[in-house]
């Protein structure tokens, strides 16, 4: 059974213009799936269909083997999470630890399981230390990381992260992609992470480029981002260690293409 | 004429218990001209400094000279109403302050309460669009149809309306996407090279610092840590890593191939650069 199957969805927000054309995806479970491409692209379109806050004009959406119906939705949405853009618009708690609290309550989990699965939930992003802290008085990447506990609290099997690390400074940016790359190795939860951080998308399994409703490429970081002729013609930023790797091979020195820092010096050192 | 801060301290809710010095005695000479980033901590007293440039709170201590202004504990803020108009301020997210039915009339609100004639207004705003790179089609559209980046230069189009001569930005590109940003970042280098205004901005993007600034101001516990030019800056970055802040890649990569001991020349910050000095330390095709 596939995390997420889409066939040939289409998308329009006015009946006129689609923003979505005839897409087909299949996202495999336990897989870290980045989807890129500009603004107006229809990345988060896409995440809206998925978790059903917005109905596909044709096509079907099957999360975990269930084809998305009105009668289904709220089960499905047991086994999907999502964090969304903005930290300041997702918090009802007074505290981090009542604000994870809250789908757990809303699920009727019983009150003696609770704290157990608050603190455990906190731990995994390392919040631990700030469960009766305000949230108001938390760094942006600590709000999205409460974000994500709130999410952990009801042990969905995928988590959709809707640019959400795009308003965090780049502190913040890296302590939630180091969480995300840590709740698909370790928990081997299926992850969907709409992005404009191409160090993030570097570090996925699967790279989506959309492009004006279409998907313009998929496969590996890898294979995406070396496809020179897409990256120019859709101006899309390279990871910094594959951007310093083309500058090198234009001077001649022989290395392969290598997506971060640490591998780049790592394939310099053998040529010494 | 130079900005000079001297001796400036500035302590939030004095007297109560909540009292909270934020600045602990600020000493700094920021030239004017140039493109200046002031980088810290969150509560390391950027913000709290910043304000200090249009007077926006008057320091509990110290004084700052400011374009032709001596600012004090003791200065009426009716006396510094023309400050208000050289220094601009831009704080984060510009965007949520917008709220005028259309982008001509929010751009013409500080003018207009400022009293500037209708037709000097207009004409300014004619000159300024096309240099935030909005075009007159704009104008008698709702601002709450742009997307977040559009709406960002309107806001920053109703600073620049006043003619500052300094211009003070709290985190310009937060937010943005990539493309986006670079498009806000080149708008306040056109502003330096082309209309010479002073920038100053506050980020923790250290790639933009890196890319767009001149000189870097460190804050630390409300003090100035160091104040250097970019360049030589980005040579100490543990001075970055004491205050939590990540270098950008290719300060990154330089010292991670140091460490695996190659030789690079401190002074190269492209990668062209960079790529000639491992020329000779590798096997290549020349």
């Amino acid at each position: 059974m596939e995390a997420i199957e889409l066939e040939h969805l289409s998308f329009s927000y006015d009946g006129q213009t689609d923003v979505l054309k005839d897409i087909s995806l299949t996202i495999p479970k336990g897989s870290y799936t980045a989807i890129v491409g500009h603004n107006g692209s229809g990345k988060s379109t896409l995440a809206k269909l998925i978790i059903g806050l917005l109905e596909p004009k044709s096509g079907t959406i099957k999360v975990l083997g269930q084809t998305l119906t009105d009668h289904n939705l709220k089960a499905v949405r047991d086994h999907v999470g999502i964090v969304f853009q903005n930290p300041d618009n997702q918090f009802i708690g007074s505290t981090v630890a009542d604000d994870i609290a809250f789908g757990l309550e809303n699920h009727c989990v019983p009150t003696k399981d609770m704290q157990r699965i608050i603190e455990e939930s906190a731990a995994k992003v390392s919040m631990s230390d700030y469960l009766n802290a305000e949230p108001t008085n938390l760094s942006g990447g600590q709000k999205q990381r409460v974000a994500i506990a709130g999410i952990l609290a009801m042990s969905p099997e995928i988590i959709i992260f809707d640019e959400s690390t795009s308003m965090l400074d780049p502190q913040g940016k890296a302590s939630v992609n180091e969480q995300i790359r840590k709740l698909n190795e370790a928990k081997n939860i299926t992850i969907l992470s709409i992005t404009h951080d191409m160090e993030e998308a570097a570090q996925a399994s699967n790279v989506v480029v959309l492009d004006q409703g279409t998907i313009a490429a998929i496969g590996t970081p890898a294979d995406v981002f070396q496809n020179d002729a897409l990256m120019s013609r859709l101006r899309l930023d390279l990871p910094f260690g594959l951007k310093a790797a083309k500058a090198f091979q234009a001077h001649g020195i022989e290395i392969d293409a290598v997506m971060n820092n640490a591998q780049l010096v790592e394939a310099l050192c053998q040529l010494k | 004429m130079p900005i000079e801060i001297k001796d400036l301290e500035y302590t939030y809710s004095q007297g109560t218990p909540f009292e909270h010095k934020a600045l602990k005695g600020v000493n700094l000479t920021i030239p004017t001209g140039k493109v200046i980033a002031i980088i810290g901590q969150t509560g390391s007293g950027k913000s709290t400094l910043v304000q200090h440039l249009n007077a926006l709170i008057k320091p509990t201590k110290g004084s700052i000279d400011i374009c032709g202004f001596h600012i004090t504990p003791d200065t009426k803020l009716k006396d510094v109403k023309i400050l208000r108009k050289k220094v601009g301020l831009v704080f984060q997210f510009p965007e949520y302050q917008l709220f005028e039915e259309t982008i001509e009339k929010d751009i013409a609100f500080g003018p207009k309460n400022f009293g500037v004639e209708p037709e000097e207004i207009q004409q300014r705003i004619q000159e300024i669009l096309p240099l935030v790179g909005l075009d007159a089609s704009y104008l008698q559209r709702s601002p709450f149809e742009l997307s977040g980046g559009q709406k960002r230069r309107v806001a920053i189009a109703g600073i620049l309306v006043q003619d500052p001569e300094i211009l003070v930005l709290d985190e310009p590109a937060a937010g943005l996407d990539p493309q986006s940003a670079q498009e806000m970042m080149s708008l306040f280098m056109r502003l330096n090279r082309q209309a010479n205004k002073t920038i100053i901005l506050v980020s923790h993007d250290m790639e933009h610092v890196l890319r767009y600034c001149d000189e870097v101001i460190v804050m630390k516990d409300g003090k100035v840590k160091t104040q250097m030019d970019v360049h030589e800056f980005f040579k100490y970055p543990d001075i970055l890593r004491e205050i939590d802040i990540n270098p950008p890649g290719i300060v990154q990569l330089k010292e991670m191939l140091q460490q695996n001991g190659f030789e690079i020349d401190p002074d190269s910050y492209s990668l062209d650069e960079l790529a000639q000095s491992l020329k000779g330390q590798v096997a290549s095709h020349e």
